[in-house]
């Protein structure tokens, strides 16, 4: 049993690593080995459009066909049994870094197909569990959010997703000497002992329970999450409508 | 002498989103022929995305207008900043623009919030057909306006080209999903139109940068 944390954050000690560290104690806890990479450490792009994977010839392929620092953590993460994702939010979504990073996974294990049944079929036919962890500055998120996209994705790709959101966390360690009047030092200090704390618990039974979770898809017992689209949706998906 | 920065997020040379910019740029020459336009395709160059390090939100950098960062783009993230209009073209990625776009906007916005207004534009270039985008994912397209809004003080103008034509060599690539015979017949009737759109945008953006001049 292996569960893999990557931290989108460029910081390698602060609240998103600290929180796919306590999901990763969680899983431990739970008896899985676990991993934790750093996507700042390596050099590489998001998805060069080559199409490689999605050709006839490499069909069966399931890792980016283009090679850089980030191609054994992709191998990775395609032979573990749970994925974790760290991110802060940029602007509203996740890290430029995290979205290279799932571009390059989840497209070598899509398919521009469909079958009778309005599913979309992807490559990988075991579940593994995933989850993303946001962390994020902002109080809360608008009710029109972009982040349901990525764990809609994610699920269709890997079978199930959740996803966990830390808000109005505490960015620096000196507040004095940055413009950030809007939202008071005190206040976010007070997010960091009080708040902090409970969402590292959150995180570390996220992380139990993405073990069981995929104890439950090896025994069968978790089926992949699966949208059926309407024969409209199709239509349109398709562009004949 | 008006400046106009083009950032291209897209990989591929000469395909949908290279042309739409193209024609993006063929009508701000033909509206400004003296306009400068610098275009940055930026899978040229080795970088990352904001890197946390708030450099440029300490008090004594206040107003820098610069990311403290120092790597292939750092030169053209202060050309960017001092341009008099910016155009951005991505095709969509699982629902957002390319990672390599979105790491640049980190870069650029966050350092980058002046006073002035500075007009911008976004072209996305869209496999889904327009329903779908609209559908599926306006929300996330909105919210990139919104971004670009408040940093740059200019509502971005949104030109689209949807259900595009992705590849050609039907013996390599089998797609059971989307028959390829009826992209290319939407190719055949529709890209044309949008390029023409992207022209008549690319035309409009050169009276915006004189009015938000004004």
């Amino acid at each position: 049993m292996k569960v893999i944390a990557v931290n989108g954050s460029p910081r390698r000690n602060w609240n998103t690593a600290k929180l796919c560290r306590a999901a990763l104690e969680g899983a431990a806890a739970a008896g899985a080995e676990t991993e934790l990479i750093h996507l700042e450490a390596m050099k590489f792009k998001g998805c060069m459009s080559c199409y490689r994977c999605h050709s006839v010839r490499e069909y069966d392929t399931q890792v980016c066909y283009w090679q850089d620092e980030l191609t054994e953590t992709l191998k990775k993460c395609v032979a573990a049994d749970a994925i974790i994702i760290g991110s802060p939010l940029y602007y509203g979504f996740a890290t430029g870094d995290v979205r290279a990073f799932m571009e390059r996974l989840m497209f070598p294990i899509d398919t521009y197909e469909i079958n009778e049944e309005g599913v979309r079929p992807v490559k990988l036919d075991r579940v593994i569990p995933t989850a993303m962890i946001y962390t994020m500055n902002a109080g809360g998120l608008p009710e029109k959010n972009q982040l349901s996209m990525n764990e809609n994705e994610l699920r269709r790709m890997f079978g199930y997703s959740e996803s966990h959101y830390a808000f109005d966390t505490c960015q620096f360690a000196d507040y004095s000497k940055y413009r950030a009047n809007l939202f008071g030092a005190e206040h976010k200090a007070r997010r960091l002992e009080e708040q902090f704390p409970i969402e590292q618990e959150r995180c570390r039974e996220l992380g139990a329970r993405l073990v069981q979770k995929a104890r439950d898809a090896q025994a069968g017992l978790l089926k992949r999450e699966e949208t059926r689209l309407s024969p409209e949706i199709v239509e349109m998906l398709r562009g004949q409508k | 002498m008006m400046k106009l920065v083009a950032v291209n997020g897209g990989p591929r040379k000469g395909k949908n989103t290279d042309q739409m910019l193209d024609a993006f740029l063929e009508g701000v020459k033909a509206a400004a022929p003296e306009a400068e336009v610098q275009v940055i395709r930026l899978y040229d160059y080795t970088f990352t995305g904001c890197r946390s390090c708030f450099a440029c939100q300490l008090k004594k950098n206040r107003g820098d207008l610069q990311c403290w960062v120092r790597d292939g783009i750092t030169q053209l993230l202060k050309d960017a900043y001092h341009a008099d209009g910016i155009v951005f073209a991505s095709p969509i990625y699982y629902c957002n623009v390319t990672a390599q776009l979105r790491a640049f906007w980190e870069r650029l916005m966050y350092p980058g919030v002046s006073g002035r207004s500075v007009p911008t534009a976004l072209i996305y270039t869209s496999n889904a057909d327009e329903e779908a985008l609209r559908k599926f994912m306006g929300a996330p397209l909105d919210i990139n306006s919104m971004y670009l809004n408040a940093c740059f003080h200019a509502q971005p103008e949104v030109v689209t080209s949807c259900n595009t034509f992705q590849y050609n060599d039907s013996e390599v690539f089998d797609d059971k999903f989307r028959a390829p015979a009826a992209k290319w017949r939407h190719h055949e009737e529709q890209f044309a139109t949008d390029l023409q759109n992207a022209r008549a945008a690319g035309e409009r953006m050169v009276a915006r940068i004189s009015e938000a001049a004004q």
